[in-house]
């Protein structure tokens, strides 16, 4: 399957399950956010109080001296004590903010950091089934990426949401111990706050999914005319299909318009709403002072509360905005976590003293249904024995490898390794003893050492060196710039096919397995390398069962065994020369490989 | 193309000077409103207003706000819109400018970059030239208007209260470096993280294979500790600096109440005034906040311009020297141009590579005769046909001539439409079945429509979708073999009676029985055209008047089938394998 047929499935979450799966991902670090809510508490009452201490310095000493009532340095000293009060509390306020800025950074990144596990675990247990049909690009954002997306909700959008209600309980408390009929004036306009507020999400949303819309229309068109640049170009429709553009990307702009124009009209409607209601206030807060029933100072307070109260609302509403995003984020996450581990078994068998038998009894294997790509495939090779698999394109070659390497799970019949059936041992058991061997060899970025080990810590670099000079491998390694330290980048490699062989050679001979599973490299590879790779082989091969895609004739020279494959079936077994006298496909496709050389 | 950032700015200068000048009047008005509040408080205090001037003020406030209300919607209109219009202006811009560069660009790059380039980076240009914008024009406004009111009222306080400001902008710049490593250790890390869950996923058979599961855990635990680790670096300066300048803002509360209380006990300001400096501050403490935020936006926009104009910046490579109409006065050419083509010792390499595509290619396809072109995959096939429809430049004058003239005076809607192209892959566009076999900047119409897909035989199938012709493709339901859609293909390019024809290899994916059929189907369309036929099945060339055998670039045999079996050189050899392979396919 190509890259670009690849796709993935989201399962579609009730917003609750979804809600209550992510809030226990902060279960382990819930102190955390305990924490943090105290601190908030804290910061907001300190923040709450704020205008309070203006208002008691202008009613108790400021008004009381400009009345008379008091001397002018009992004024003066008080002012003085209230100014060291608010600088005590904006000390605090900081303290506490950022104890809460950094136990919620702490605590997201927490989660982020455990997820992130979770998720890289879950995916290292997926049967290889899954790999074909995903591509690596996604699989890698949804381990990387989306929890990344997850972070905003649990360390700004949680808490911010707590933090508002907060603030505005803070500030409803305040005013209403100062002064109850303006607090029921300040509150009057308030739901007239939340209607426009829900219209206006509506509309905002309407048209916001209309502009997402458009501009997922702009990423189809541009990723079909890119693909499609060829016959564009061939046909000469630039000018077209540069008009065509025009349209869906002049409807894209008009959707960011009319966002435009409701966001313009929104932000200062609220706007006008807190002035609308300031002077509601200073209306009657001023009859009521003419009145003599309030002072100064209580005046002062509600119009600096009203600037506060409004703005947690606006943003309340942006929170749950974000948390919808996280909410998407998370669905793809939970879809990965979801899905089936490949099977295994809890069975502690060991082998001991493996000898390396493999049986395929009666196999029948399909990867989609019954689209069989294996038909009854029955052989047994014996321990030591060298097994060449030969046959055309598609013939089910590749599929028989990955079989015995239990990537698979077959429909029917059995694969035993000594007679064991695999099925009922641990795949790492039967997997610790093969060593794979693929034809398009994948380097990791690092050096020599740890792409023949694997980053495996238990392999000294004294036993790579060993391996890779029984192979020969060494000259040539150590003539790379920087010999085994040699810095391997991904893409931009020096390493010819051959030479990549010859490592993949050492990969599975450090481990010195019983069983040997190759897919030789069809690429051409030079004279001088492939003498290298022939000696490296004859080694390889000494003392273990050998399975082998073979496609150099030497390799199918030297096996004690051929077993010739046709559309899922076995057709012919027997060595070379007894094939070849044979005359049936084995000759075929002899003469098909090596045409030139008859 | 222009790759100057204020260039395409300057379109939008007035929307931009507009958006200033609104932004400065509601400012202007919004920081009225504490003057007058301030104002009432005053009178109240000294009892000397009644309820109708209290009234009056009243309405005076609420006028303002009013006014600040139609100033903020047209000033946003201005500058939201004029950055709406530039990222609409833009997108068009960089399509324009995609399609005209060479398919050098595209093996390069995928569609995925350039999308992003066109969503992801234009919006946030987007970003920082609205919000970014408006933030700090706004914060300089604010600034100058609150400290003119604030100077009105008392000078001395002014100074004062304004202390805290510049000391925020001191921090910002102060913090600015750590921040910008700790952000870029951040951002490191998690590319390291996401190359390591990279290079797993892709080996992951190897993974397996070897049991490496728990090492590869292990390396990954180490890069997602190293990434959870910058994150709380990074969180342990940008709290403290967060707060930091959230503290020295408000600082000025602190001042204000320590002198400005002094002040108005000393009777230097009068209380409403002190109420009024009060509201200043709060107004000025939000948008000084955010500025850390903006810096940040520009910033990051700043990358982004330059990934676009990198891409603005590619140079056209082919290019026209005269315009359709011009060539055609000139040299007296109908519509369309001749069949002749001819290559003179032509040597291709495509850019990068190490190995040239073509060497010395001499070549001459008299006009109305036909041509096979046959060779492995690699063998430089495909790019004959690429350098005929000019989709790469050719290296020298006259290494290419068409009609008699260089391919590069030729205007490009001059020789495209003289070519009627049948790719390999059988590309159709998500649109109607008309509109994918008519694709011709003119339109020919249903009749001609209908007559081409008649010759490719899929007339029938066609009229058997319900909405027949005005079929869209890529719809649900629509199913089309890729039969159908190679038939599609041949009647996009035979609905333009084109004198060259070019068949890229389009055959291959049916079997040789139908490879016949259309060949002969054909055959009654490309008589007396140029006809190119391009594979790497002998069945697909064997009828053609010449045959040319391409091996590494160059032509290695040349001539009849007939002739060429005779030869017994690389065609006799890729004749015989066919044959074995045919007879091992049908076992």
């Amino acid at each position: 399957m190509s890259e670009t047929d690849k796709q993935e499935k989201i399962n579609i979450l009730k917003d609750k399950t979804l809600f209550t799966r992510l809030v226990k991902e902060a279960k382990p670090v819930w102190y955390l956010f305990a924490i943090s809510l105290v601190a908030i508490l804290i910061l907001t009452y300190a923040k709450a109080l704020r205008p309070k201490i203006i208002s008691n310095a202008i009613d108790t000493y400021i008004e009381p001296f400009l009345k008379g009532n008091i001397a002018k340095d009992i004024a003066k000293l008080g002012i003085k004590n209230a100014a060291k009060f608010l600088l005590m509390l904006l000390v605090i306020e900081l303290g506490f903010s950022c104890v809460r800025n950094f136990i919620l950074t702490y605590a997201g990144r927490k989660i982020i950091y455990n997820l992130r596990l979770k998720l890289f675990k879950h995916v290292q247990k997926l049967p290889l089934s899954y790999f074909d049909k995903t591509p690596v690009g996604t699989i890698v954002t949804r381990v990387t990426n989306d929890p990344s997306a997850l972070n905003e909700m649990f360390s700004s959008i949680l808490v911010g949401f707590s933090q508002n209600i907060f603030y505005m309980m803070f500030i409803l408390y305040m005013m209403f111990t100062s002064d109850i009929r303006l607090t029921v004036i300040s509150i009057l306009l308030m739901p007239l706050i939340v209607v426009i507020t829900s219209i206006f999400r509506l509309k905002a949303r309407k048209i916001f999914r209309k502009a997402r819309a458009k501009l997922a229309a702009i990423n189809a068109y541009l990723s079909e005319h890119i693909t499609g640049v060829r016959i564009i170009k061939s046909f000469h429709m630039q000018e077209k299909k540069i008009e065509a553009f025009d349209d869906i990307n002049k409807e894209f702009y008009q959707a960011n318009m009319s966002q435009v124009v409701i966001m313009g009209i929104f932000r200062p409607l609220i706007n006008i709403i807190k002035y609308l209601t300031i002077a509601i206030l200073l209306w009657f807060a001023g009859i009521r002072y003419m009145n003599g029933a309030i002072e100064i100072g209580i005046l002062y307070l509600f119009i600096s509360y009203i600037g506060e109260l409004f703005q947690p609302l606006i943003e309340l509403a942006d929170q749950f905005n974000t948390l919808q995003s996280s909410f998407a984020a998370g669905e793809k996450i939970y879809t990965l976590l979801d899905m089936d581990v490949e099977p295994d078994t809890d069975n502690k068998f060991k082998f001991e003293d493996i000898k390396g038998e493999i049986s395929f009894k009666n196999v029948w294997f399909a990867y989609n249904d019954e689209e069989w790509v294996l038909k009854d495939i029955s052989f047994t090779i014996k321990p030591g024995e060298n097994v060449a698999f030969v046959g055309h394109t598609g013939a089910g070659k590749t599929t028989i490898i990955s079989l015995i390497c239990g990537f698979y799970e077959i429909q029917k019949g059995s694969i035993t390794i000594d007679g064991v059936d695999i099925k009922t041992i641990r795949k790492k058991e039967f997997r610790r003893n093969i060593g794979l061997v693929l034809q398009d060899v994948y380097l990791t970025s690092g050096d020599i050492y740890s792409n023949i080990k694997l980053n495996d810590p238990e392999i000294s670099n004294e036993r790579v060196l060993e391996i890779t000079r029984y192979l020969q491998a060494d000259t040539f390694i150590n003539e790379l710039d920087g010999g085994f330290n040699h810095k391997i980048n991904q893409g931009g490699t020096v390493l010819s096919t051959g030479q990549r062989q010859l490592i993949s050679f050492a990969r599975a001979l450090v481990y010195d397995p019983k069983i040997l599973v190759m897919d030789e490299a069809t690429s051409n590879i030079d004279t001088q390398t492939e003498e290298l790779l022939q000696n490296a082989l004859k080694l390889l091969m000494k003392d273990r069962t050998t399975i082998s895609i073979a496609h150099r004739l030497s390799t199918i020279q030297q096996s004690d065994n051929i077993i010739v494959m046709h559309h899922g079936e076995i057709r012919e077994t027997g060595n070379h020369q007894d094939l070849l006298n044979q005359g049936g496909l084995y000759y075929q496709l002899y003469k098909l490989q090596y045409n030139s050389k008859i | 193309m222009e790759t100057r950032l204020y260039k395409y700015l300057l379109k939008y200068k007035y929307k931009f000077f507009l958006g200033i000048i609104f932004i400065f009047a509601l400012n202007f008005l919004q920081i009225k409103i504490p003057q007058i509040q301030g104002h009432v408080i005053d009178l109240l205090t000294d009892h000397s207003i009644d309820k109708k001037t209290l009234f009056y003020y009243i309405l005076i406030i609420l006028a303002l706000a009013s006014g600040t209300f139609i100033l903020t919607f047209i000033s946003r209109l201005m500058i939201l819109g004029a950055n709406s219009h530039f990222d609409y202006f833009m997108r068009g811009k960089l399509f324009e400018h995609i399609l005209a560069l060479s398919m050098n660009y595209f093996t390069k790059n995928g569609a995925g970059e350039i999308m992003a380039l066109t969503t992801n980076d234009l919006s946030q240009m987007r970003r920082a030239l609205s919000r970014g914008f408006t933030m700090i024009t706004s914060i300089i406004i604010l600034f100058i208007l609150a400290s003119y009111q604030m100077f009105n009222v008392n000078h001395k306080l002014m100074m004062l209260v304004m202390i805290p400001f510049p000391l925020t902008i001191f921090i910002i710049i102060r913090f600015g470096p750590v921040l910008r490593r700790k952000h870029r250790i951040m951002r490191e890390s998690f590319a390291d993280l996401t190359n390591t869950a990279q290079e797993n996923i892709s080996a992951i058979q190897v993974v397996k294979a070897f049991t490496q599961e728990k090492n590869e855990v292990r390396r990954f635990t180490e890069k997602n500790k190293k990434n959870f680790n910058s994150h709380i670096s990074m969180a342990k300066t940008s709290s403290v600096f967060r707060e930091l300048i959230y503290l020295t803002s408000t600082l000025s509360l602190f001042i204000l109440l320590l002198y400005g209380g002094n002040m108005v006990i000393d009777g230097k300001i009068t209380i409403g005034e002190f109420i009024a400096c009060n509201t200043y501050v709060l107004m000025l403490i939000r948008p000084i906040t955010m500025l850390g935020m903006v810096i940040n936006v520009f910033q990051q926009s700043s990358a982004s311009w330059k990934r676009i104009a990198g891409l603005l910046g590619i140079e056209i490579e082919i290019t026209e020297t005269v315009t359709e109409e011009e060539f055609r006065t000139k040299h007296k050419t109908g519509e369309m141009l001749n069949g002749n083509i001819c290559f003179n010792d032509l040597s291709f390499t495509y850019t990068g590579e190490p190995q040239p595509a073509l060497h010395n290619i001499n070549l001459k396809i008299d006009n109305g005769t036909s041509i096979g072109i046959i060779g492995h995959i690699g063998s430089g096939k495909t790019t004959l046909v690429n350098l005929i429809m000019r989709l790469y430049e050719t290296p020298e004058r006259n290494n290419l001539q068409i009609n008699g003239f260089d391919i590069k005076d030729i205007p490009l809607s001059l020789l495209r439409r003289s070519i009627g192209y049948v790719p390999q892959d059988d590309f159709l566009f998500s649109d109607t079945i008309s509109n994918n076999i008519d694709f011709n900047e003119i339109p020919l119409g249903i009749d001609k429509i209908e007559n081409a897909a008649k010759a490719s035989e899929i007339h029938e199938s066609i009229l058997s979708f319900t909405k027949g012709y005005e079929t869209k493709l890529g719809e649900r339901g629509v199913n089309m073999s890729g039969g159908q859609k190679q038939r599609i293909s041949i009647a996009r390019a035979i609905i333009r009676n084109a004198s060259i024809i070019i068949l890229d290899d389009c055959l291959s994916a049916v079997d040789t029985h139908t490879e016949e059929k259309i060949l002969k189907g054909l055959k009654q369309y490309t008589d007396g055209k140029t006809t190119i036929i391009i594979g790497h099945r002998i069945s697909t060339v064997q009828d053609c008047d010449q045959i040319v055998v391409l091996d590494h670039g160059t032509i290695v045999e040349q001539g009849a089938h007939e002739q060429l079996l005779k030869n017994n050189g690389l065609y006799k050899k890729i004749f015989d394998y066919q044959q074995l392979e045919e007879e091992i396919e049908s076992i």
